[in-house]
């Protein structure tokens, strides 16, 4: 079963995700802010993370470096998920090693699509 | 106001105002004040009082006199030029 | 030493100051020759070898009289920096190629003023070239040890001067532009200006420290010699009087030397190298004159007893010891002082001769119809011929009319014939009503005087004539003698002629020009002279000139001096100074004036001025005409003057602009900052929206409770969005100073009342302790009821959120002293970093404390809460306090002026 981290500080998108993607048979797991998706990252190990940016403590870009950082990370995607659409952004973000940047508000059905072919790849 | 207009002003004004590259026209009399000491200095009757042949650190003492007066004017001028050059 | 060892080191050395300023035409505009100390180096070719030579000659005869040729230019020299920047204005902006183009411009561009100047300066420095040569011929023969021959031909020296005549006329024509400047020549002569005075110190110390013991020793030695007291004093008044008058004729001379002329004013790059010439060249007048004394009175002593011509001194002094180096270096230093002068000299009156005579008066005509490159190889070919026969008339005259005289004499004799010059140039820049007829009759009637004073009797002294002319005047009239005209009988020759001709001079030309009616093109000139600051920036308009002239024509006379390329290029850069059109087929006042300009630069004023005429018709102006035209340019200038008069304010003016454009420039930023994180905040609810909607669609078999949540999640988001985009809506409406308020009077406590209520079913879910007094008195104060309760539902609602989790206390208190009235919300939560007390207030805050990255809540309502209190004229901070974070504001309680907002 493919495993899959949903960090984002919105209650409301979180609860749309989750429930998107446990319908497709993904283990979900979910996190709130950056710390909490560290904290989760030390025992779990996702194929895939769907990553806000702006969240409190922690930030999304300063989460991914941490990941990028963690050998046991190192086969798992990345897809930054943000209402952040300048070019400056997503050229950061995609730099830092993201696999995907999707902005928001985004296509469910085109998020799903682009988690499984980052999945299938293996 | 468009920026782009403050910009072309802020050109217009930079060319239009020309900075002064002379000094400043009192310092330009004082110069003039040296010339007329100078004048002054070298002839009657200010140079009639110096004018002895008489020893003084081996030369005439009216030769030190002319030789003391026109080194303090360079020195004066030089020092005027510099301070006030703009 | 031999004749042909010396005349090969002659060579060596003229080919090292060939090479020097070939090299500098090559950097032409490098700092290494376009420097001020170039350029008053150059200045020194004022001594010459009447300096290095004639001066030690009048220090060990007459005394301290040598001092006056140098004290008149140093009295002068600091007045420098407005008279003679005056003088370089004026010379370049009307391409003034020598003395007499200025002097006869001024006069309205007169012909034959021009060629008398000329005249003046040829008769008047031929001697002094003469001078030259005698000082090189002697010296060569004292070194080779020959003497010099009656035969001219089979003197050595001969030969040196005609080798002389054909460097310097190559040299001296070899490079040069249309502006008549010689970067390569000056440098040369700058550079051999350092060497004369090089070697002249080195003999000056030589004698000094190492014949004699000092100062000192000399003065022991030299004061028993007879004479020593008088020739080391300026005497009585009579003498103090012959001082004075000398040094009055070395400070016209400064100015009026053609060489001097050349050097100082057309050679001139930068107007502010005038302002180290006026202390460096001093200083090295100075240095030049400390040993000259010393080595006077050493020669004195020395050779006391011996007739030796007291000039060669430092030479003879050199040979007695058998130092041949020294005697060598002392030679060659004469030589470098005697050949600047000669060259520069040579070029600047061969210059005046083609510009100011031959070619006005002879050659016009000619060049007229002539190709462009013929009449540069003529005008080329003029000057070369020009150089070579006045070093050889020089020659001539030293042969037989200078052999005898020190060359002192000669020199003051050429200084007093330049000085004729001297009513008509200062005249030129300071006095507008001076005039062409004025000029040349005070010209004509100060040589005259100068004629009978001095030449003539110089003349026939040669001759060795017992004259009954000295003696006793002319036909027997006591009152013409020659030494003492009107029985003037206490000055020396050359003072007595230089006031007499002074005199007369001055009064004519005054006279004359007084009696005279000028016409208007003098005037003009006078005008664009005298004001020259004025008219700086725009002297092609304040030229005055009415007629008809087609450009074409103008092109073809342009074209014939120019060339065709250069034509063109000028005149595409008139065309576009002025804004005219191409097609334009008259030429107008400024046209005229650009063109004689331009041909000035290649013939001449005088010349120039001819062939314009040829191809222009104009018009008689009369004075008062042109008076007032020049008055309308003068106001206009004026206009201008006030203009940047006004500079100072202008300045200001733009520092404000500039000030006001950064300001625009960084609340732009702060806009598209904002405009960010708004439409950051915007789409996130948005996104929330869309997705559940998304599923909504898609799902079918969705349980009926999460569809629920997922409809009730559209809603809520949907009043978020609804939300934001009203306090959006308000702030911006704050912001811009559009918000209005109405304030009334109302009592505070129940209007905290109001605001609490809402939030109270909150309060008591969160368990929080909610410390207020509604009971209180009234407390009266004058503002908008509605908005103050917005700021007290946002200041609570924060408080909420911020509080402890489980035992949360909120205090609200109010207090009114004098006219403020202040209200506290108290919470006992965390302490907010110190550095975001303030900026919390802002909007969409984001901390650069990494705990707070993102804004809670909107992160608007701070931000309207203080722009509210300020519109209010109130203030709103945030303290940390122990146990938690207390909110406050202050608003005037009684009622205000409400203002429109920045």
């Amino acid at each position: 079963m493919k495993k899959i981290l949903i960090v984002d500080d919105e209650p409301n998108i979180l609860m749309t995700l989750e429930y998107t993607f446990k319908k497709k048979n993904f283990l979900v797991f979910i996190a709130r802010d950056g710390e909490e998706a560290l904290e989760l990252l030390k025992t779990e190990q996702p194929n895939i993370i769907l990553l806000d940016i702006m969240m409190p403590k922690v930030d999304g870009y300063a989460t991914l470096e941490v990941i990028k950082k963690d050998d046991n990370l190192k086969n798992c995607k990345v897809i930054f998920l943000s209402a952040k659409n300048k070019e400056s952004d997503i050229k950061k973000g995609l730099s830092l090693g993201a696999d995907a940047f999707v902005t928001k508000p985004f296509s469910i059905k085109k998020l799903v699509e682009k988690v499984e072919k980052l999945t299938t790849e293996e | 106001m468009n920026i782009n207009v403050c910009k072309a002003l802020d050109r217009f004004f930079a060319t239009y105002y020309q900075p002064d590259p002379e000094m400043k026209k009192r310092h330009e009399q004082k110069l003039i004040l040296i010339t007329f000491g100078l004048f002054i200095a070298f002839n009657i009757p200010i140079l009639l009082l110096f004018d002895s042949s008489q020893n003084l650190f081996g030369i005439p003492k009216v030769y030190v006199f002319i030789f003391l007066v026109w080194a303090s004017s360079i020195l004066l001028t030089f020092y005027i030029t510099k301070r006030y050059n703009e | 030493m031999s004749s042909v060892g010396l005349l090969v080191i002659l060579v060596i050395y003229l080919s090292f100051l060939f090479v020097i300023a070939s090299w500098a035409e090559k950097k032409k505009n490098s700092k290494w020759t376009n420097n001020a100390y170039v350029y008053t180096l150059s200045l020194a070719v004022y001594c010459s070898a009447w300096t290095y030579y004639g001066s030690i000659g009048v220090a060990a005869e007459s005394g301290l009289s040598y001092l006056t040729i140098y004290l008149g230019p140093i009295i002068i020299i600091p007045a420098w920096i407005v008279v003679l920047r005056k003088i370089i204005r004026i010379s370049r902006v009307n391409k003034i190629s020598g003395i007499a183009d200025f002097i006869s411009l001024r006069y309205g561009n007169d012909r034959f003023l021009g060629a008398l100047v000329t005249m003046v300066c040829v008769v008047g420095i031929l001697p002094y070239i003469a001078l030259q040569l005698k000082a090189i011929s002697e010296t060569f023969h004292i070194v080779t040890g020959t003497s010099s021959s009656s035969n001219i031909l089979n003197d050595t020296t001969t030969y040196v001067a005609i080798a002389l005549a054909l460097f310097a006329s190559y040299y001296g024509t070899r490079y040069f532009d249309a502006s008549e400047k010689r970067k390569g020549i000056v440098t040369a002569i700058a550079m051999e200006s350092l060497l004369k005075l090089f070697f002249f110190l080195i003999i000056g110390v030589y004698v000094t420290y190492f014949v004699f013991d000092g100062f000192q020793d000399i003065y022991d030695q030299a004061s028993i010699l007879e004479n020593f007291d008088e020739r080391n004093t300026i005497g009585d008044f009579p003498q103090a009087i012959n001082w004075f008058f000398l040094c009055m004729l070395s400070m016209f001379a400064i100015f009026m030397l053609p060489r001097q002329f050349h050097v100082n004013i057309i050679e001139n790059n930068r107007e502010k190298h005038i302002k180290t010439a006026i202390w460096l060249f001093p200083l090295y007048l100075l240095l030049f004159n400390l040993f000259v004394y010393p080595i006077a009175w050493g020669g004195n002593i020395l050779f006391d007893g011996v007739n030796v011509n007291k000039d060669m001194y430092s030479l003879l002094i050199a040979q007695l010891f058998d130092n041949q180096i020294l005697t060598l270096l002392v030679f060659l230093g004469g030589f470098s002082a005697a050949i600047s002068m000669i060259v520069v000299s040579t070029i600047a009156l061969s210059t005046m001769l083609s510009n100011n005579l031959l070619i006005p008066y002879g050659l016009i005509g000619k060049m007229q119809s002539e190709e462009q490159i013929k009449n540069s190889s003529l005008i080329l070919n003029l000057r070369k011929i020009g150089i070579f026969s006045l070093i050889i008339m020089a020659y001539f005259i030293y042969r037989y009319f200078a052999l005898d005289y020190s060359l002192v004499s000669i020199g003051l004799l050429s200084f007093v014939v330049i000085a004729q010059l001297a009513p008509s140039f200062f005249g030129a820049i300071l006095w507008k009503r001076g005039s062409a007829k004025g000029a040349i009759s005070g010209i004509v009637i100060g040589f005259i005087i100068c004629f009978y004073t001095l030449l003539l009797p110089f003349a026939i002294g040669i001759a060795n004539l017992e004259s009954s002319f000295i003696t006793e005047g002319l036909f027997g009239i006591e009152f013409l003698k020659p030494f003492q005209l009107f029985g003037l009988d206490y000055l020396e020759p050359v003072t007595h002629s230089f006031f007499w001709s002074m005199f007369f001079n001055f009064f004519t030309y005054v006279a004359v020009s007084i009696i005279s009616k000028g016409n208007y093109r003098e005037r003009n000139y006078a005008e664009m002279y005298v004001d020259i600051d004025r008219y700086i920036t725009d002297h092609e308009n304040a030229f005055v000139w009415k007629g008809t002239a087609y450009i074409s024509d103008i092109e073809k006379v342009l074209q014939r001096f120019l060339g065709e390329e250069k034509t063109k290029r000028a005149l595409r850069i008139f065309n576009l100074k002025y804004g005219i059109d191409k097609d334009t087929t008259m030429a107008d006042a400024r046209l005229i004036k650009f063109a004689v300009n331009l041909l000035t630069g290649h013939i001449g004023t005088a010349s120039a001025k001819i062939l314009m005429e040829s191809v222009t018709k104009e018009d008689i102006i009369s004075l008062p005409e042109v008076l007032k035209i020049l008055e309308e340019s003068k106001q206009n200038i004026l206009l201008n003057k006030e203009l940047t008069g006004t500079s100072r304010e202008l300045q200001e003016l733009s520092t404000q602009l500039r000030e006001a454009n950064e300001l625009l420039r960084k609340k732009d930023k702060q806009k598209d900052e904002f405009l960010d994180t708004v439409t950051h905040e915007l789409r996130t609810p948005i996104t929330a929206i869309r997705a559940s909607s998304e599923i909504l669609h898609d799902d079918e078999d969705i349980p009926e409770k999460l569809k629920k949540q997922f409809l009730q999640n559209i809603i809520s988001e949907s009043d978020r969005l609804n939300r934001l985009i009203d306090k959006i809506l308000d702030l911006e409406k704050f912001e811009s100073g559009k918000q209005k308020i109405y304030p009334t009077e109302n009592d505070i406590v129940e209007t905290i009342s109001k605001a609490v209520k809402p939030l109270q079913q909150l309060l008591k879910n969160k368990n929080i302790d909610f410390i207020f007094n509604d009971s209180q008195y009234e407390v009266i104060a004058f503002y908008d009821e509605e908005r103050i309760i917005q700021v007290i539902t946002n200041l609570l609602s924060n408080s909420i959120k911020f509080c402890e989790e489980t035992l949360g206390v909120i205090s609200i208190s109010v207090s009114k002293k004098d006219d403020a009235l202040s209200v506290d919300v108290f919470n006992n939560g965390k302490n907010i970093n110190p550095e975001d007390l303030d900026a919390i207030f802002e909007k969409f805050y984001q901390s650069s404390n990494q705990t707070i990255k993102k804004p809670i809540g909107s992160g608007l309502g701070l931000a309207i809460c203080k722009q509210i209190i300020e519109v209010h004229k109130g203030n709103i901070s945030a303290e940390n306090e122990v146990n938690g974070v207390r909110f406050s504001f202050t608003i005037p309680a009684n009622k205000f002026e409400i203002s429109e907002q920045e």
